[in-house]
């Protein structure tokens, strides 16, 4: 089915694009989360984690606690998920796909009783070999072992008797443990409380050296840098920089957070600091040019230079420009923070900056919401005449349109508007339309 | 053997006292003042423009463009120039792109990036800043007109005096950048930019039908403006002269951004 004719059958339907690599992130974090049942835990892709629970129900009370909790848990996530515990990973997943209760447990030696009543897809095979065995009439597991073993490999291949024997565990299938990110920290703790701002970005700066200098070895540019102080007495201070693109420069980082420190009351006594470079990038060293004659460090100046800015202003102030294919002016564009991560504009930028410039003539200056005015118009459906903006009267002198747009009925907000470029007998130009639904007249721009 | 001169004791250079180089005031001046490129000029797009201020707009310096009213097309002039300014940066031999861009700080919240996009100005080369207050806006101008990869920076600060103005001269001097300042108000008093020039915008010369019924098959693509030079740095000013924009970014060197430009009327009309 196409999206247009599910949109069709379903008018409300919400469409997302696919985004494997988000799914992959997000089953990583759920991968971490799961680190508190057991220590060796592997994210299955797309949808499944493992957990290796062997010895660890003591500290839970029971098996069925630990996949209630994690069933329960990873609700509380907005997460739907069934959990299974068995002798094998094999028969766990069988269960945990196939079987009708949210969380199960299969008592230790008893997996062939607990799988017998499922189907056979339950086994991670593939839809051809599947396909067969419903051909054959076999329905369930159970159904499967009735049927001799040693015929099985040349009437389906090797795949289903090595998953049979993997659920039954006459083959040993390990969980590879999942690694959870390393995230570098410094920490220093103080003696006494600091209250003098200067000493604490003294000791700030030396905990940012030897952070980068964790992040370098590792091969690793800072991306975010959070710094918590600690305060005796009152709530901890949280003060995050983001940077624009991955750096290593220790002067530069230091010289961000600085001006973010500067403004922290330490009054209160500072007893603690602590630095955790909470996202990195893979270190790319930017490639120098062979006859360059730049210094080295103007190459990453605008960087710094943005940087700085969205240090102050904050990240959404510092932007740049995205075009987006829509008739309505005010929605044909939208801004992108540089600290999102997305790649600058291609081909695509170019194909769409073509398309704006065949339509006909947009204001430089667009208000953020058009202006009610009080305007004349000889004909009903003709330009104004006579229009009075912001105090003062202008007389019509020539105009051009009108241009009809007539959209956004899918946002629930129609838009029927006819623009006209008009200039006035003093030779200012502006962009305004009359609504088609109210009949009033409004200033959107201003060619300026 | 082979016949080499080796250097001995006899043919050698008899050695010469380092010599101290002796520099007058004007070269340690010119050398304080920065590369080579801190004379170069800019061309506004306009021809007429250019003539005026003899030969364009100086980069290393910040002007004033003075717009008493809000349809005066200063912002089209400035990002006219801002674009040129982007292009200079360009390998002359190879058309290889340089690496500057053009900051456009947004402080009313006004800009309509589709529109710049029609003058020519490349998105991916487009930063736009919108600083909150007035105290921001000006140190981001400062910040920016001292970073050599800013090609140029376009503002429009509500407040400038000349302690402001020889500050941001000073740091558009250190970066090499060109700074286009838009002002709204009408402004006197001294001032270190570079140029200080007016745009008052002036009646489309149309014939108006009868009288009340506006034309409605164009006459709104050319824009005309009165542009008064109030100052110009080593030049007397011009007498005030009357430019025509037409919609196509300027009428130097249009730097069309590759599109059929095909449906757009495209007028030349030469300034006069």
């Amino acid at each position: 089915m196409t999206l247009g004719q599910a949109q069709a059958m379903a008018p409300r339907l919400r469409v997302r694009p696919d985004e494997p690599s988000r799914d992959r992130r997000f089953l990583a974090r759920l991968a971490d989360w799961a680190l508190r049942f057991s220590p060796i835990v592997e994210p299955v892709e797309p949808d499944a984690l493992l957990v290796d629970v062997t010895g660890c129900e003591r500290l839970f009370g029971g098996e069925d606690r630990i996949a209630a909790q994690a069933v329960d848990g990873l609700r509380r996530q907005g997460v739907r998920a069934r959990a299974a515990i068995a002798d094998t990973v094999g028969a766990a997943w069988a269960l945990a796909t196939a079987g009708d209760q949210p969380a199960s447990v299969a008592p230790p030696g008893h997996a062939s009783a607990w799988l017998a009543s499922l189907p056979p897809s339950a086994l991670r095979i593939g839809p051809k070999t599947h396909e067969q065995l419903y051909a054959l009439g076999v329905r369930s597991i159970g159904d499967l072992l009735m049927l001799p073993r040693e015929l099985l490999p040349a009437r389906f291949g090797p795949e289903l008797p090595r998953r049979l024997a993997q659920a039954l565990g006459e083959i040993h299938e390990p969980v590879a443990a999942h690694r959870p990110e390393q995230v570098a920290v410094e920490r220093v703790r103080f003696e006494t409380c600091v209250t003098e701002n200067t000493h604490v970005q003294e000791a700030a700066g030396k905990l940012l050296a030897a952070l980068v200098a964790q992040v370098v070895r590792q091969g690793q540019a800072l991306r975010r840098l959070d710094c918590v102080l600690t305060f005796e007495r009152v709530a901890a201070v949280r003060v995050v920089v983001r940077l624009s693109r991955g750096s290593q420069r220790v002067k530069h980082v230091e010289e961000l957070l600085r001006r973010r420190l500067e403004v922290v009351d330490c009054s209160p006594g500072v007893i603690g600091i602590l630095l955790s470079a909470s996202e990195t990038l893979a270190w790319r060293a930017a490639q120098a040019e062979l006859f360059d004659a730049r210094p080295a460090e103007q190459a990453d100046a605008l960087a710094c230079l943005i940087d700085r800015i969205a240090n102050r202003l904050g990240h959404d102030a510092v932007a740049r420009v995205e075009l987006i294919d829509d008739y309505q002016p005010e929605l044909a564009y939208r801004y992108v923070s540089f600290v999102d991560g997305r790649s600058p504009p291609g081909a695509a930028a170019v194909a769409q900056a073509a398309r704006v410039v065949s339509h006909p003539a947009r204001p430089l200056r667009l208000l953020p919401r058009p202006i009610v005015v009080r305007a004349i118009a000889i004909f009903p459906d003709g330009p104004p005449t006579w229009l009075s903006y912001r105090g003062r009267e202008h007389v019509v002198a020539a105009a051009s349109g009108p241009e009809r747009i007539e959209t956004g009925w899918w946002r629930r907000q129609d838009v029927r508007r006819d623009y006209f470029r008009v200039t006035s007998e003093t030779g200012e130009q502006f962009w305004v339309f009359r609504s088609l639904d109210d009949g009033g007249w409004y200033v959107h721009g201003v060619f300026s | 053997m082979t016949d080499i001169a080796l250097p001995t004791r006899k043919n050698r250079p008899p050695p010469q006292t380092p010599s101290i180089p002796v520099l007058d005031l004007s070269t340690l001046r010119e050398r304080l003042r920065g590369p080579a490129r801190s004379r170069a000029l800019v061309s506004s797009g306009y021809a007429a423009l250019d003539h005026a201020l003899g030969g364009g707009f100086q980069t290393a310096a910040i002007h004033e463009l003075l717009a008493p009213v809000d349809g005066a097309a200063a912002h089209t002039v400035a990002l006219s120039a801002a674009l040129q300014a982007l292009h200079s940066g360009d390998s002359p031999m190879t058309g290889a792109r340089g690496d500057g861009c053009v900051l456009y700080l947004d402080s009313g919240g006004d800009f309509y990036p589709p529109a710049a996009v029609r003058v020519g100005l490349p998105l991916d080369r487009l930063i736009v800043i919108r600083p909150r207050c007035a105290a921001d806006l000006l140190w981001v101008c400062e910040q920016a007109l001292r970073c050599a990869l800013v090609a140029a920076l376009v503002a429009t600060p509500h407040h400038m005096d000349a302690y402001v103005s020889r500050r941001l001269q000073l740091a558009a001097e250190a970066g090499g950048t060109l700074g286009l300042l838009i002002r709204t108000h009408a402004a006197g008093g001294s001032t270190f930019a570079a140029t200080r020039v007016r745009f008052d915008p002036l009646a489309a010369r149309v014939s108006t039908g009868v009288r009340g019924t506006p034309r409605e098959d164009g006459g709104t693509d050319v824009r005309r403006l009165l542009v008064s030079v109030l100052k110009v740095r080593e030049r007397k000013p011009a007498e005030p002269f009357v430019l025509e924009l037409s919609d196509a970014a300027g009428d130097v060197y249009p730097h069309a951004v590759s599109v059929d430009r095909s449906g757009l009327s495209l007028r030349r009309i030469a300034a006069g």
